[in-house]
């Protein structure tokens, strides 16, 4: 079992055992990265693998600045916005008018399976998918991500609410589903 | 409130992925390993020819180094010539104090046996004209007759060896040592031809002039100048080929593998001055200042903004809140300019009218700016200069190599080509961008030179 600085040390060497145990270790918590912000399993897989083929030409630079996960989750996610970065300059993201949210009842997401919730942002128009999943799983401010997709803070911020509207739906829609078949 | 309840809407989703996992296709890997291969494949294969030109260079200097050897195998004898030379200086005093002791008999009766050609005379008391000793500047005519010991000549130590040591040896059997066999003596040291036709003429002719050492010694202290340019093939020596120029601070900087290739080889020219100093017989130092431009053409995916050239592999910070977006597949050119100021030792393996001289040391190369520009003029040109935010490195350290051929054109002026290499110790480009750029640049130059008296 190699630690994380031998694994580190023997990926910036080419070590195909090390590359291998810094997949293991990162595949399954990356591949949920990826797929958030693809529009299919398929093309999460396809930027899954480009993020680890990027990861191992870059370690040999890794700083220990942040950590590990941090650092390879960053490239994920850059290189799944460069993947998607074609379909956004195609269909321009604009501003949508603010969506009445229904606040009123409280929603859980507990009684969903992961693979639904994955589905159910991949659902999403890209530009809500990428802004979606910036501001509301990674953390990043509206002005982060206009600066990161080249849209204004207000775009970004009418375009999380879209968001926000359309998975509220979809799982009121499940809700309802599931309790029509007695789950 | 509402704030507070929207945040609680994003907060459920943030918890339920904070450790979520999910198991990929067991395939997966086996595609990355492939594609690792073939990157690690293509880097390699920089390396051997890397590594190729580096061994034509180093037989290049191998030969060279054998020329020397030959060259200066033969000139070792012209040199212990001159050491004679001054040797017979001394002798030519001795001589005089000969004279003065009233030896004038004897010196008229060896100029007289100079001039026997059939070179009969078995005497062992011979005066003769030193060959060397009395060169007049600019003449190749021995005209000052001097007296030489002759029952002895001088080793290639410049000492003075009886002729009777010479009677045994394999090269002069005669007992009877002549005249003959002392000049014969003098043409192996000198050139291993005859030098001087003492047979013809009462004036002893040198074939060649022989360039006293005072002359020689006189060059060591030159400086000179020289104005030149170079131009060449520049090839990007990159770590890594595919996606691996992800600017890893940013989230917004396109791969390479998807916005942009490059072709191999590019073009290099430089100008400038350069001036130097020798500092011993052989060795030289030089430095300058040049202008040094460095241009390779990719072609590119992607764009700024829909009409700026974009190229991934050297963007920058400013690019991180513009867009890049992915266009028709365009050509464009990236250009690096530097000054350089290169610091060198020359060591001359040749010394006459054709030179040649080895050249090596190091250079700063002051980055100035990058340029992106599309040669068809439809995208706006974008340019990099150094700086806290550039991707480049502000001062780049390069190896340099080269071999001068010159050819001196006047008693000041002197022409050379200079064929050689560059190559970059460290990358052009900062750590952050996650690989390396190595340029190497194989060129060929000219070279003005004007020799400071």
């Amino acid at each position: 079992m190699l630690s994380e600085q031998e694994i580190i040390q023997g990926c910036a060497r080419g070590d195909r055992v090390a590359q291998k145990a810094l997949y293991e270790r990162y595949c399954r918590k990356m591949s949920v990265t990826c797929k958030r912000y693809a529009k299919t399993i398929q093309e999460g897989e396809d930027i899954l693998q480009e993020g680890f083929i990027k990861v191992f030409a870059a370690i040999k630079n890794f700083r220990g600045d942040s950590s590990l996960n941090t650092w390879i989750t960053r490239i994920m996610i850059n290189t799944a916005l460069n993947a998607q970065r074609q379909k956004l300059y195609l269909l321009p993201m604009v501003d949508v008018a603010n969506a009445n949210l229904s606040e009123g009842e409280e929603i859980s997401l507990s009684s969903f399976h992961l693979n639904e919730l994955i589905d159910m942002i991949q659902s999403l128009p890209d530009g809500c998918r990428m802004v979606f999943n910036l501001f509301a799983i990674e953390g990043f401010s509206h002005k982060e991500i206009g600066d990161m997709l080249g849209i204004s803070e207000g775009t970004s911020k009418s375009q999380h609410n879209r968001a926000k509207m359309l998975l509220r739906a979809k799982l009121e829609s499940k809700e309802t589903k599931y309790a029509k078949f007695g789950e | 409130m509402q704030s507070l309840e929207n945040r609680d809407f994003e907060n459920k989703w943030r918890d339920v992925f904070a450790d979520a996992e999910d198991e990929p296709n067991e395939a997966l890997w086996l595609s990355i390993e492939n594609s690792l291969a073939a990157t690690d494949g293509i880097v390699m294969r920089g390396r051997v020819v890397f590594y190729q030109r580096l061994a034509a260079a180093s037989i290049l200097i191998a030969l060279l180094l054998g020329g020397l050897a030959v060259i200066k195998w033969n000139s070792g004898l012209e040199k212990s010539t001159v050491a004679t030379s001054k040797q017979n200086e001394n002798q030519r005093a001795d001589a005089k104090e000969q004279k003065a002791a009233g030896n004038q008999s004897d010196n008229s009766s060896a100029n007289n046996n100079i001039n026997d050609k059939a070179g009969n005379s078995t005497t062992n008391k011979l005066k003769v004209q030193n060959p060397l000793a009395s060169r007049q500047p600019g003449n190749n005519v021995l005209a000052t007759p001097i007296q030489l010991i002759a029952n002895g000549v001088n080793d290639k130590a410049g000492r003075i060896q009886p002729l009777s040591d010479y009677k045994n040896s394999t090269e002069y059997t005669d007992r009877e040592i002549t005249l003959n066999n002392v000049f014969a003596y003098y043409d192996i040291k000198l050139k291993g031809k005859p030098v001087f036709d003492h047979r013809t003429s009462d004036k002893l002719v040198l074939s060649e002039p022989i360039v006293p050492a005072k002359e020689r010694i006189e060059e060591r202290d030159n400086w000179w100048a020289a104005i030149g340019g170079s131009a060449g093939a520049y090839t990007q020596q990159s770590t890594v080929n595919g996606a691996a120029f992800s600017n890893l601070n940013s989230p917004t900087v396109a791969s390479r593998s998807q916005s942009s290739t490059g072709s191999n080889v590019g073009s290099s020219f430089s100008f400038g001055m350069t001036m130097g100093k020798k500092i011993s017989k052989r060795w030289m130092i030089m430095t300058g200042v040049n202008y040094l431009t460095q241009s390779v053409g990719y072609s590119s995916n992607q764009a700024l903004n829909g009409n700026q050239v974009y190229l991934a592999d050297l963007s920058s910070q400013k690019n991180i809140s513009s867009a890049a977006n992915f266009t028709s597949s365009y050509d464009l050119n990236s250009v690096n300019e530097f000054v350089s100021i290169p610091l060198q030792a020359g060591y001359q393996l040749v010394q006459r009218k054709f030179g040649l001289q080895l050249n090596t040391g190091v250079a700063s190369d002051i980055f100035l700016r990058n340029s992106l520009v599309d040669p068809s003029g439809i995208r706006a040109t974008d340019i990099q200069t150094a700086g806290e935010n550039s991707v480049y490195q502000n001062i780049n350290w390069t190896g340099l190599l080269s071999t001068e051929f010159s050819y001196k054109i006047s008693s000041h002026y002197r022409f050379s080509l200079v064929p050689g290499m560059r190559y970059s110790f460290q990358s052009i480009v900062k750590p952050s961008v996650g690989s390396s750029i190595n340029p190497l640049v194989w060129d060929i130059g000219f070279r003005l030179r004007y020799n400071i008296k």
